[in-house]
């Protein structure tokens, strides 16, 4: 049986602490772990999907996915790395899948709940970044989002480095070419 | 760092990161979990009765064909079988069983 620290202390130990409880059972632990991540793969998702509800979903199955599977993680350390593995793994299955809301969304995007138009709307990033197609909307979204190496995009996409370095290079430049019209003192 | 990044770009997707509301995703996520450690229990609870029903219904033809089977060797063999079942045997073969596991160094640290 694994020792439970209580509430407290768990919101102040470090990540690897947490993970080793939470691969030992524990699912306080667990849920400790997403409170902690949900900000950075809620945000990759949005990045990915331009839908901030599909998003949220994606990122829900995602936690779930990693409880479910935690015992194949092999070093407390890689939590963070395995889970956005899981979180761009859930985000293509679910791109591939015939008729997804992903792909309806890109044809049509959805009115925002609120009205008003967030942020990245306002920039039009998410939009210039729904016209990449789907590899390359992926490797520039890893890039310059999550801040990810050539290398470790490689590995998380399983793509050669190669095609994510030509993926980045064309990505970007037809992000800059989408975003010329919200200015050059922003972009390039 | 050899990877061709865009500073320009790298500044724009900074911008447009925004807090995100954490209480409402935080609750459905506990709902998930919830709905998923029920589904766990009743696949274990699921496994385990296909596992005991059968042994349960197997039991007794198991405890038939093997008390047959010791009959058989005792009408076969005489003597033997009932020989080994005796506690001075069982002592004797426990013997043999250390001394071999000696022998072969199994024992040592």
């Amino acid at each position: 049986m694994t020792a439970r620290l209580p509430r407290q202390a768990l919101g102040s130990a470090e990540e690897a602490a947490v993970v080793a409880l939470a691969l030992g059972g524990d699912d306080t632990a667990y849920g400790e772990l997403v409170r902690r991540r949900q900000e950075q793969i809620r945000q990759l998702l949005r990045r990915l999907c331009r839908d901030a509800a599909l998003a949220d979903d994606l990122a829900q199955q995602t936690f779930v996915q990693g409880w479910r599977r935690i015992h194949s993680l092999k070093a407390p350390g890689a939590f963070g790395a395995w889970l956005r593995k899981l979180a761009v793994n859930t985000w293509l299955q679910h791109a591939r899948a015939p008729g997804s809301r992903l792909e309806r969304s890109l044809e049509h995007p959805p009115p925002d709940e609120t009205g008003e138009p967030t942020l990245a709307e306002q920039l039009d990033l998410d939009g210039a970044l729904a016209q990449l197609p789907v590899p390359a909307r992926m490797c520039i979204v890893l890039a310059y989002a999550e801040h990810m190496s050539h290398r470790e995009i490689s590995a998380v996409t399983a793509l050669p480095l190669g095609t994510v370095k030509s993926h980045i290079a064309r990505g970007a430049a037809r992000l800059r070419e989408l975003l010329r019209s919200y200015g050059e003192q922003h972009v390039g | 760092m050899s990877d061709e990044i865009d500073p320009g770009l790298m500044r724009l997707f900074a911008q447009a990161r925004e807090p995100l509301p954490a209480q409402t995703f935080l609750e459905e996520v506990t709902r998930g979990l919830r709905r998923a450690q029920r589904l766990r229990l009743l696949w274990s609870a699921a496994t385990l009765a296909a596992i005991a029903i059968p042994a349960l219904l197997l039991t007794p033809f198991v405890v038939h064909g093997s008390l047959s089977l010791a009959q058989f060797a005792t009408q076969r063999f005489g003597a033997l079988p009932a020989a080994l079942m005796m506690p001075t045997s069982w002592l004797l073969m426990m013997l043999a069983s250390v001394w071999l596991l000696y022998r072969a160094r199994a024992l040592a640290r």
